[in-house]
């Protein structure tokens, strides 16, 4: 079944099978590196005359790519930290700590993971509007993120936490440490690897949404990429050459993150859905 | 740990307060724009710099959303937290809002300049008494077509009734082009055929009893003019991949050559290619009954200040500024449109615009367009109606069927 | 006993800010959406009442002036008055047919993934940099996902187009066209989307056939048994764990969908590609119909509900 060495047959396929998979991306590579000029000629598909990388710079410049780059970044950090934090104290207490109401508020947690979340579309709108004014803020995007990706992250650290022996809180509990210093001391450092695994999972999550920043924001000026990739593709109809290049500045901080922290990611992926 | 979360908590109710003191302070004025293509961002900003040379006091911010965007955002933050200044359409998709008590009536900013503005454009900026808008643009409605693929067709002139339309159509596609291009991805574009079809066979004045919810959409009298519509559909008149298109890849059909006309807005002059420069004309709607008079569709967009605006003041004073006819008239002179302040020039060099006041001057009436004369809920139906309508002409009475239900729930009788 | 108490302190201490956000955005909107899906609530109106019990408002006083409904002269209205429009709403069937169509259809991205994982789950130095370029769609945002398969399959410019033309698959004067068929359009979507979920389900099943033990694998080799039997007989049993994750993931998915509807067809032609999260999302916000908004979202969370409880039963007992 494995491990076994493929002939040149096997590698001719597999090189096929790639090409057409990654056909559709290479149609916006192309399209990327067009002069407007070509496309109105409706010369899509040669080789380009000269490569066109000023449509980069019209879409990160004068596109306000730049800005919207920074947002995301401004949102989705602040976001992955606090969700860190609060779903490793979470999952110690769900793990290791004996209180009746823990199987319930797990339930609770993955129960929230599967939600489809137009359930909670305008409430959320309602509540930032009218009850936080956190609307168009990016502080409420942070808030919504933060509480809706709890409920995987809860439930994934404590799966991680539980593989964590007993005997070593145990002893720490005699010794009269604080279950904030077990948690502070003794445990945080050993969810390291899920600590790390989870970000990435948290980072790509967050940083590709589209519905919650279409809902939330309303400023231009606060939009993360994938907002203001849509709104630009509104303003750039037929500019294929300046979308596709739009798209794919906003597809490059996603896949450097996964081609760095790969291992990572699919650890993050796999002990997700392991138990 | 619950000692960071009331810190967290105190620092965003501070945030909060001191964005809130921001917006308080004297002299700023946010306007909210869906002007977004270009050549209207640039013909925006030049006025815009105007406004602020005059007003160095005022710190101007804009948010330009793009069109189809806006249009659905706005509900959002109009009732909510509304810029100072916000664009719009005029006729019954802005008086939607009036009804809520969303828009604040400037019937002081409209003093001083009434003289300057035509009856038609006071009629669809008043509801109830009051006016509530202030109209910036408007512009003409017909068919821009290409000159040489007509010439090619053995089509010598411009059709001007109907029988030398479906003449010319069935050449050009003799010829080995499209005849018509359209892209309904967004589906209005499809309703100015409607527009234009029952204003040329049942007239002005059924066709906005009809809009305005006094009419009844299975009337035969309707699908009569629809019926012409259908013929063209059924004649392969329009692309096959209509549905997946938006008004601009329509267009590129037409900058390529692969089709020979387009019945769209003014606002596709300014996109010609500079190649096709005099290759490219245009035609009013042909007539199709002689007995009724012209009519032509010419939507107006206006500017308006929301009812929960934070500076009014300085809201009215760009209305004022708006109004002006040298204002209109380089806003307008920039985007290739017309101004409805009738001491404004339009452009005597933009043979388009010249064509356009020609006709809209002759016409017996003006009406705004389906989706701003229609209510909203009524308009939505209809256009995803006519799409479905052009890709299966014979399902024709489910579609008016479905028209009819929404207007009676919608209007109530 | 002072141990068991000193823990329970703690534990809501730690869970405490969790909580307070996960029930202010996660559990208490799940009851908002269902109260408000009785209602008529336009967004506009300060007052969110019961369409049953709207009579009470208008009798008190006049409001604020912004109801929609035509007065107090009207008899009360049922508060499933929603229910009943939806059951007469042609496009929320459409929506709900598709939505079953995204459920089946969406689910072969896992067998995609699975041949992906079996061909692709070799020792080479190679085959890591095959895998990685294939999982590369996986952490793609779906707007990126929408704009570029929206210009690969681009009805007239599209490469699809172009390249089935080239190869004289399709004629010079034929159309393929997916996303303007008002049959196929939910076809080009579902294909859209199971690009990147298929990347998806090959992580979870390549992982899966590391963990096979393969001493078992050698055994039943060397015992003569067919490669297909050893696939069917002992490998996709082992491999049932990463099963069940990737059919409830892939379920949810399905049921989700919003992205790359509003993005590729905005529901389009004339909503024949329509789904019940967009539909809910464009009578809402477009419409101005909140509570009609929430009714669809209701049903879309019910639909949802009998997986969840089916997953959470499941996980349950495995936890026990």
């Amino acid at each position: 079944m494995e491990e076994r060495v493929r002939g040149p047959v096997y590698w001719i396929f597999a090189t096929l099978l790639l090409v057409l998979w990654v056909s559709p991306i290479l149609a916006s590579l192309l399209t990327s590196v067009k002069t407007l000029d070509e496309l109105n000629r409706g010369d899509y598909w040669t080789w380009p005359q000269k490569l066109a990388f000023e449509n980069y710079y019209e879409a990160f410049v004068n596109g306000g790519f730049s800005r919207y780059f920074v947002n995301s970044l401004l949102i989705t950090i602040p976001s992955v930290i606090a969700i860190l934090f609060l779903s490793s104290a979470g999952g110690y207490a769900l793990a290791k700590l004996r209180f009746k109401a823990a199987p319930y508020l797990l339930l609770m947690f993955v129960g929230g993971m599967l939600l489809p979340f137009q359930i909670l579309l305008i409430p959320v709108f309602y509540l930032s509007n009218h009850v936080l004014g956190t609307y168009d803020t990016r502080l409420g995007l942070v808030l919504f993120h933060t509480a809706f990706q709890l409920g995987f992250a809860t439930f994934f650290m404590r799966n991680f936490v539980r593989t964590i022996p007993d005997g070593i809180i145990e002893a720490a509990r005699i010794d009269g440490c604080s279950e904030w210093r077990i948690y502070r001391r003794i445990v945080l450092p050993l969810m390291r690897p899920a600590l790390a695994a989870l970000a990435t999972l948290l980072f790509t999550w967050i940083w590709n949404d589209y519905l919650w920043a279409l809902i939330l924001l309303q400023t231009d000026t606060l939009k993360p990429i994938t907002a203001g990739l849509q709104n630009l593709k509104g303003q750039w109809i037929a500019s294929y050459h300046l979308q596709s290049a739009g798209a794919v500045i906003a597809a490059i901080p996603p896949v450097l993150m996964f081609a760095f922290l790969q291992k990572h990611f699919i650890r993050g992926l796999t002990m997700g859905s392991g138990k | 740990m619950m000692q960071r979360s009331l810190v967290a908590l105190a620092s965003s109710a501070a945030f909060l307060f001191l964005s809130v003191g921001q917006a308080l302070a004297a002299g700023n004025l946010v306007i909210n724009s869906m002007h977004s293509d270009p050549s209207a961002k640039k013909a925006f900003d030049a006025v815009l710099e105007k406004f602020k040379a005059e007003n160095k006091d005022i710190n101007v911010t804009v948010n330009v959303i793009d069109h189809e965007s806006y249009k659905i955002q706005i509900r959002t933050w109009l009732p909510n937290n509304p810029p100072d200044v916000a664009t719009w359409f005029a006729g019954n998709r802005a008086k939607f809002f009036v009804d809520k008590k969303l828009v604040e009536p400037i019937d002081d900013v409209w003093k001083p300049v009434e003289a300057d503005f035509g009856e038609g454009a006071k009629k669809a900026v008043t509801f109830g008494g009051k006016k509530y808008l202030m109209p910036a643009t408007y512009y003409h409605w017909g068919f821009y077509y290409r000159k040489d693929l007509f010439e090619k067709a053995g089509v010598s002139k411009a059709p001007a009734t109907w029988t030398e339309f479906t003449d010319a159509v069935k050449k050009l596609k003799a010829s080995g082009v499209t005849p018509i291009t359209i892209g309904t991805k967004q589906a209005w574009p499809s309703a100015a055929w409607f527009d234009f079809l029952d204003l040329r066979v049942n007239g002005y004045d059924f066709h906005m009893a009809l809009l305005a919810g006094n009419g009844n959409y299975t009337d035969p009298k309707v699908k009569k003019a629809m019926g012409l519509w259908a013929d063209l559909v059924k004649d392969g008149a329009f692309p096959k991949n209509a549905a997946a298109m938006t008004w601009q890849e329509a267009a590129a059909l037409l900058w390529q050559g692969k089709a020979a006309m387009y019945l769209m807005g003014n606002f596709v002059s300014t996109e010609i290619p500079k190649e096709l420069a005099g290759k490219v004309d245009f035609f009013p709607f042909p007539e199709v009954d002689p007995n009724v008079p012209v009519s032509q569709v010419a939507p107006t967009d206006v500017y308006f200040i929301p009812a929960k605006a934070k500076n009014k003041a300085n809201a009215k004073k760009f209305l004022s500024f708006m109004a002006r006819p040298e204002s209109q008239q380089l806003y307008n002179e920039m985007n290739a449109l017309l101004s409805p302040n009738t001491k404004a020039k339009s452009d005597p060099n933009n043979l388009f615009l010249q064509k356009g006041s020609a006709i809209l001057g002759e016409a017996k009436g003006l009406s705004q367009f389906f989706d701003r004369d229609a209510e909203p809920e009524v308009a939505k139906v209809g256009m995803d109606g006519f799409v479905e309508f052009m890709a299966y002409p014979d399902r024709l009475d489910s579609v008016l069927a479905k028209m009819e239900a929404t207007r009676k729930r919608v209007h109530k009788k | 006993m002072p141990q068991r108490h000193e823990q329970r302190k703690a534990a809501w201490l730690f869970l405490f800010p969790s909580l307070v956000l996960y029930a202010l955005y996660v559990v208490l909107p799940i009851f908002f959406t269902l109260y408000l899906s009785t209602t008529t609530w336009d967004g506009f109106s300060a007052r969110v009442l019961p369409a049953c019990l709207e009579f009470l408002a208008n009798s008190e006083e006049l409001g604020t002036g912004a109801s929609l409904s035509g007065g107090s002269t009207e008899a009360p209205v049922s508060c499933f008055a929603n229910y009943a429009e939806l059951w007469n709403d042609d496009v929320f069937w459409v929506a709900l047919r598709n939505n079953l169509l995204w459920l089946v259809f969406f689910s072969l991205s896992a067998f995609v993934g699975l041949a992906l994982a079996l061909f692709f789950h070799v020792k080479a130095r190679a085959a890591s940099f095959y895998k990685s370029m294939f999982f590369m769609p996986m952490v793609f945002s779906l707007v990126v996902v929408g704009t570029i398969w929206g210009w690969f399959l681009q009805p007239e410019f599209g490469l699809l187009e172009f390249l089935l033309k080239k190869m004289h698959i399709l004629g010079e004067d034929e159309q393929f066209g997916l996303l303007a068929s008002f049959h196929w359009a939910t076809a080009g979507l579902i294909v859209a989307a199971a690009w990147p979920h298929a990347a998806y389900c090959m992580v979870l099943y390549l992982a899966g056939l590391s963990n096979l033990q393969r001493n078992v694998l050698e055994a039943a080799l060397i015992d003569g048994v067919s490669r297909w039997q050893l696939l069917w007989h002992i490998v996709l049993p082992m491999l049932r764990p990463a099963t069940i994750v990737v059919t409830i993931v892939t379920m949810i998915g399905a049921l989700r969908s919003f992205d790359l509807v509003a993005i590729m067809t905005g529901g389009g032609p004339a909503n024949s590609s329509n789904v019940l999260a967009l539909y809910m999302y464009q009578q809402t916000f477009e419409n101005n119909r909140y509570g009609y908004g929430a009714a669809i979202a209701t049903v879309l969370f019910a639909v949802s509900l009998l997986l969840i409880v089916a997953y959470l039963r499941q996980t349950s007992r495995d936890q026990n």
